[in-house]
């Protein structure tokens, strides 16, 4: 056949293709008029797009929902459509690579156009927790809030009342959370809290060590290592910033790379030569028994030890602390009597103490070598203990400060500095945990310095009041992402305790359903702000505003506008500016520092700051170890603290010693509870989902559907067969989902992706697969941070 | 223009499904209607000695679309003809005003290729992306791939550039279709 | 499985035509009553096989996502099987219908539109077997598509014949009648038998798997066993039951017992079209 008969029918068949994508398009609610439709308007905007093709306006944005990558979106809009969406295209270098969005990005208009959204405010009509609500104007909605919250604070005093830690639609630089603790600041103070659910204790437990928690190089120099070790890390699924080129790059520059993970996460798949599964909460006791290897091989460095290290023996320890206090003291088994072997470590770990010994020194004689921790295994009971283990193999083996190397813990770093709007001054001045917000509403007049309460003033011992104001803004945290849900549901549902919880969310979630005012947020397409990405960062992303409000949505912004004006603060609180003149201040702020920081026009045109790393890059504490005598560490004895004398003379040796140690976790597999509750369970990160955002994502859900990882032993044994929906339950709570059959988990351990949405039926089982049904709120001892990959539970089938 | 292919880095795929949801937004596609796909494969034991366990577990991920081949079983096997492969780049289309929606050509592809949509009541399937190649962009899913392991091109080209492999473990033959596609072979894959 | 249409369609079309394949081969015993009277006799039959191939069609109607289409399926005869077998499928239709409708008009069956259907129609089976044979679905590219498509015409064509035929023989010509249902349990035993013979190939032939998500059909079967082995339990019954009455008819056994092997034969042919889909499922 000729082609020109081929040609028409290809014509034939884009042109209706065409109409097809685009009809597709708009048949996700459109606001017309404040009204949604579906019906008429669909063919007659396909037909007009169809046309208009050539006006096609293309906007780069970026999702400032809380996602690792915060990649560059350019989204297409076709008459105030977004009709497709399109990443990065720039040239790709080692330098400046390409910010190529992930799944979750590639699936946005599934988020932004998802018939679901909140469309109007609403108040609480049923109970509390029950889900029934009734529609109200915003001006009710404000005036219930403004109402409300004065009694509130007439009553019980400012501290009462708390903005909760929330990271799903947190934006970056005008955030939900930081406005509302302006707004609070202006109005008499608040109780704030600090740390994240995200990395707590490594945020508490590096600077025992380093002084700071800047403990990140830029990625170049992943490629100049021997090998690097990820270490409960798997950037593939949870985008710490554009890690895994990296890491690949380094991968063809011939480097070995390791991954130690209870599951053989993507990242294992894809990138790792070798893959050592290990049980949960025993990381610790891998690394004394490295450690031991490293310092009975003499494989250790020892002018780097002298030289830049506290604590490593027993010549060097700090004045006033007992002998056998040291390092290598404790490896040894001087004092305990209980050398730290690989032998000793096999039985805790599950990691062969071959294995255990090789690792240790490819490790130590391969130098410059990385060791990458992820922030996974510093959610455990005890995880400071694996941060603070990493730190200190990182510094025995000389790999810190050095190109190629890694200094291990919590490896903030950016290049790339914004300027967010302050929240300005707390007359309150205390802060909790943000892990103890709900022992803050049952107990906050018994929350002490132990607790981790900051700001206390001296004759203060307590927090002067429980919590009594809830305002759970852009996040899912108020239940879903909290440890327990059964508990928390419980001290929610109390209405004598909280008094008003308001939240602002984009969807009915499970925190949604526990508002007493529920407030439709808009989304990062609908609002202006600047993105920057989790660490190792080199750019800021101007996300831009793609199209209006939809239904009756604001940005949170918006509404405390309103509410500022209705406590008669509202020029304190804007300062003349709206949302857009915030950016544009912040970018101007941000000028101050760094003149390279784009203009808001140039901003506008390229959509990007990035910063190359030529000529740019980062060795972490190079400066500490080139020239060590102007350049001191930020510890008490301006050294890498093996042995922290400021940990020691917290007094609490056992569960926080001032050396890392292997603490045998509460719940881990050497506790007796292992005879009723057979398994350990950890919840990962899950590429389909950022947190718990995108769980109601149709095109996400296919790519990644909610399965309970299962190895294939512990499946037969239990008379379990891939896809059975099975009971996973412990003393808190139970859940019922689906079970994937793989023996990419270790025996002994399940695995549930963290994020869904609790589901609780009416007997209060979760028929989802929330991880957080069987998580406790024990805090960690140092940082009282989140344990969430320390449960025991037991599996059967349904 | 030269008969196009796909070569996929199966070394680099860490199965995160990019490709497979930017096709999905560049077709509007439904759930359920998946031009590219992303499968796992998964198999090994563990040793278990004393505490100590030792893994042999071997996993790789396969990104596939249609492979545009050179006997499509699909154009073989379609009653109608709407299936063909034009003539220019040897992409294999759907002509939607021929198509009978009997999905006879899903249990002929080795690939997957072919899918159905319900609403449509036609085939439906990867067209390479012709528009944007022709307004000089990338296909959707060549872009997307944030470990740049798929490249499109001339498949002699590609296969100039990265060898002859379009058979790994898990696929079909490739002496069934004669695809036009290359792969880096993940070593689990070998 | 939720091939239900071409489950009904080729039911009924290998049906329709093992049932005109039965009539060929009667037609001649039939020729010693007088034309009217095999007219009289005939006619049900004639309807029938008319019906069930029209009810094929519509069942296959069901199959296509845009029907409207349809004539277009018959313009790739070259390469595709699926064309030939419409097409062939369509003539056996329009001659199924021509044959019964002329037979109303002429009162009289027209035997060459009978031998054509019959000709037709085997041929059209063997299309309907190479559509699925030279599939990449692991099982169908086996023999015993071909066996199962064939036998299933020797088994419920006899049979449905049988049932529709005898009630009204019976009372002209009983002898002709037991002749009859002899022959049709005899075919049916072959049918079975060619049935068995492509089951015995299936078990010694290794499966192949040419789909990349496509499941290995021992895999793909496993949980219907059960299913197997009722089917041909329910099989046996029926089969049974003709036999029975091909020996036992002149002791006044009820003739509904005609009617009972076919409902059972039905529903086990039916059962093992459904395991048969499950493959492509």
């Amino acid at each position: 056949m000729s082609n020109g008969f081929f040609n028409e029918l290809n014509e034939k068949k884009i042109s209706r293709r065409k109409f097809i994508k685009w009809s597709g398009a708009v048949s996700a609610p459109v606001v017309l008029g404040g009204i949604a439709t579906t019906g008429n308007m669909v063919k007659k905007a396909g037909a007009e797009l169809a046309a208009k093709k050539a006006d096609e306006l293309v906007l780069t944005t970026c999702s400032t929902v809380n996602c690792g990558g915060r990649c560059l979106i350019k989204a297409h809009i076709n008459n105030g459509v977004v009709t497709r969406l399109t990443t990065d295209t720039k040239a790709d270098t080692f330098e400046l690579p390409q910010l190529r969005a992930c799944i979750r990005g590639r699936g946005y208009r599934q988020f932004v156009y998802n018939p679901d959204r909140l469309k109007y405010p609403m108040k609480r009509v049923g109970k509390r927790g029950e889900g029934k609500f009734e529609r109200i104007s915003w001006e009710e909605a404000i005036d219930y809030i403004a109402k409300e919250l004065t009694r509130i604070t007439e009553k019980y005093g400012p501290a009462s009342r708390y903005s909760n830690y929330a990271s799903g639609h947190s934006g970056s630089i005008i955030g939900a959370g930081n406005m509302i603790q302006r707004l609070f600041g202006l109005t008499g103070g608040y109780l704030g809290f600090h740390n994240s659910y995200s990395s707590a204790q490594t945020t508490n437990a590096t600077p025992f060590t380093y002084g700071t928690t800047q403990t990140g190089s830029t990625l170049d120099n992943l490629s100049h290592s021997k090998m690097i070790i990820l270490w409960g890390h798997n950037p593939v699924e949870t985008r710490f910033g554009v890690t895994d080129f990296y890491v690949r790059k380094a991968k063809e520059n011939g480097v070995k790379i390791v991954v130690i993970d209870p599951r053989q996460s993507d990242t294992a798949v894809a990138l790792a030569d070798e893959w050592i599964p290990i049980a949960p909460t025993t990381d610790a006791a891998m690394m004394d028994a490295m450690t031991h290897v490293i310092i009975t091989e003499n494989l250790y460095d020892k002018s780097f030890v002298d030289q830049y290290c506290v604590g490593f023996d027993e010549n060097h320890m700090p004045d006033g602390v007992p002998e056998g206090e040291s390092l290598k003291s404790y490896i040894l088994g001087e004092k305990d009597g209980v050398p730290k072997t690989p032998e000793w470590a096999e039985k805790i770990t599950r990691v062969p103490a071959s294995t255990i010994r090789r690792l240790a020194r490819e490790y130590a004689t391969n130098k410059p070598s990385a060791l990458m921790q992820g922030w996974g295994p510093q959610r455990q009971a005890y995880g400071e203990q694996f941060v603070r283990g990493g730190t200190v193999l990182a510094a025995i083996t000389g790999n810190v400060g050095v190109k190629g190397g890694w200094a291990s813990g919590a490896g903030y770093i950016s290049l790339v500095k914004t300027t967010a709007v302050p929240k300005g001054d707390n007359p309150v001045g205390l802060t909790i945990p943000c892990f103890l917000w709900t022992d803050a509403i049952v107990r906050g007049t018994e929350m002490d310095a132990k607790d981790g309460v900051k700001g206390l003033a001296e004759e203060q011992d307590t927090l002067p009041v429980n919590m009594k104001a809830m305002f759970n803004l852009a996040g899912n945290t108020l239940i879903n992402q909290h440890s327990d849900c059964n508990k928390t549901a419980e001290i929610l549902s109390d209405e004598s305790l909280l008094e008003l919880i308001v939240v602002s969310e984009i969807f009915m979630t499970p925190s949604a359903k526990f508002a007493d005012i529920l407030l439709p947020s808009n989304t990062f397409m609908e609002r202006w702000d600047v993105g920057t990405t989790w660490a190792p960062s080199q750019q800021a992303i101007l996300s831009q505003k793609c199209i209006e409000n939809m239904y009756e949505s604001k940005s949170d912004y918006e509404w405390m506008t309103m509410l500022a004006k209705k406590l008669g603060v509202e020029q304190k609180f804007t300062e003349g500016r709206d949302e857009l003149a915030w950016i544009k201040w912040s970018i101007e702020e941000s000028r101050k520092t760094d003149p390279n920081f784009p203009t808001f026009e140039e901003f506008k045109k390229e959509g990007i700051y990035q910063v190359s790393l030529e000529g740019n890059s980062v060795v972490a504490f190079e400066q500490q170890i080139k020239d060590p005598k102007n350049n001191k560490f930020e510890t008490p004895s301006g050294k890498i603290e093996i042995f922290s004398k400021a940990l020691w003379d917290m007094n609490d040796h056992e569960e926080i010693p001032a050396i890392p140690k292997y603490i045998s976790s509460w719940e881990g597999p050497e506790d007796p509870l292992t005879e009723k509750y057979p398994l350990q369970l950890i919840g990962w990160h899950y590429k389909r989902r950022c947190h718990s955002t995108f769980d109601n994502n149709k095109w996400l859900e296919e790519a990644g559907p909610q399965v309970m990882w299962m190895n294939e032993r512990d499946a037969a044994t239990r008379n379990i067969k891939d896809g059975d929906r099975v009971k996973i339950f412990n003393d808190r709570g139970e859940v019922h989902m689906p079970v994937k059959m793989t023996n990419r988990v270790i025996p002994g351990t399940i695995a549930i992706p963290q994020g869904a949405w609790w589901s609780p039926d009416k007997d209060g089982v979760d028929q989802r697969g929330n991880v957080n049904t069987l998580t406790s709120q024990r805090p960690s001892p140092l940082a009282k941070g989140n344990p969430q990959h320390t449960n025991l539970v037991e599996v059967a089938r349904v | 223009m030269a008969q196009l292919g796909f070569y996929i880095n199966n070394d680099y795929c860490t199965g995160c499904k990019a490709c497979v949801v930017a096709c999905k937004d560049k077709n509007d596609n439904e759930v359920g209607v998946n031009f590219r796909r992303v499968y796992e494969h998964s198999e090994g034991d563990y040793v278990e000695r004393d505490h100590a366990v030792i893994q042999n577990i071997q996993t790789f991920f396969t990104s596939i679309s249609c492979n545009h081949c050179e006997n499509p079983k699909c154009v073989e096997g379609c009653p109608t003809g709407a299936m063909y492969k034009r003539e220019e780049d040897g992409v294999v289309l759907v002509d939607h005003d021929k198509c009978v929606g009997c999905k006879y050509c899903v249990w002929n592809c080795p690939y997957g290729a072919p899918q159905y949509n319900e609403v449509l009541g036609k085939m439906t399937k990867c067209d390479f992306c012709i528009d944007l190649i022709s307004a000089g962009e990338n296909p959707a899913c060549v872009g997307s791939c944030p470990m740049r392991a798929i490249e499109y091109g001339p498949i002699e080209e590609l296969r100039a550039k990265y060898g002859n492999v379009s058979d790994i473990k898990g696929l079909p033959n490739s002496s069934i279709t004669k695809p036009n596609l290359v792969i880096t072979a993940h070593r689990n894959a070998k | 499985m939720h091939e239900w249409s071409l489950l009904i369609f080729t039911l009924c079309m290998q049906a329709a035509i093992g049932g005109t394949v039965m009539l060929l081969i009667f037609y001649k015993k039939l020729s010693k009553l007088d034309p009217e009277q095999q007219f009289h006799v005939m006619k049900l039959p004639l309807v029938v096989i008319a019906g069930l191939s029209l009810i094929g069609l519509a069942a296959s109607f069901t199959h296509l996502g845009s029907p409207e289409n349809a004539l277009n399926t018959i313009r790739h005869l070259g390469s595709s099987w699926m064309s030939r077998e419409i097409l062939v499928t369509g003539m056996f239709i329009a001659v199924a219908c021509g044959a019964a409708g002329l037979a109303f008009i002429q009162k009289k069956v027209n035997v060459w539109l009978l031998a054509a259907g019959a000709v037709i129609g085997l041929f059209d089976i063997y299309c309907m077997g190479a559509i699925y044979y030279n599939t990449l679905v692991s099982g169908w590219n086996s023999i015993n598509t071909y066996t199962s498509f064939y036998g299933t015409a020797f088994v419920l064509g006899p049979i449905l014949i049988v049932s529709l035929l005898v009630p009204f023989l019976k009372a002209k010509n009983e002898e002709l009648a037991q002749a009859f249902v002899k022959n049709a349990f005899y075919i049916a035993l072959g049918g079975i038998a060619i049935q068995l013979i492509g089951v015995a190939i299936f078990g010694i032939t290794a499966p192949e798997v040419n789909q990349i998500a496509g499941v290995n059909v021992m895999d793909a079967l496993e949980g219907y066993q059960t299913t197997v082995a009722i089917r041909w339990m329910i099989e046996i019954i029926g089969i049974f039951f003709i036999g029975y009455l091909s020996i036992a008819m002149n002791k006044k056994i009820p003739i509904y017992f005609a009617y009972g092997a076919l409902a059972v034969l039905i529903f086990a042919e039916g059962m093992s079209r459904y395991v048969f889909y499950v493959m492509g499922a």
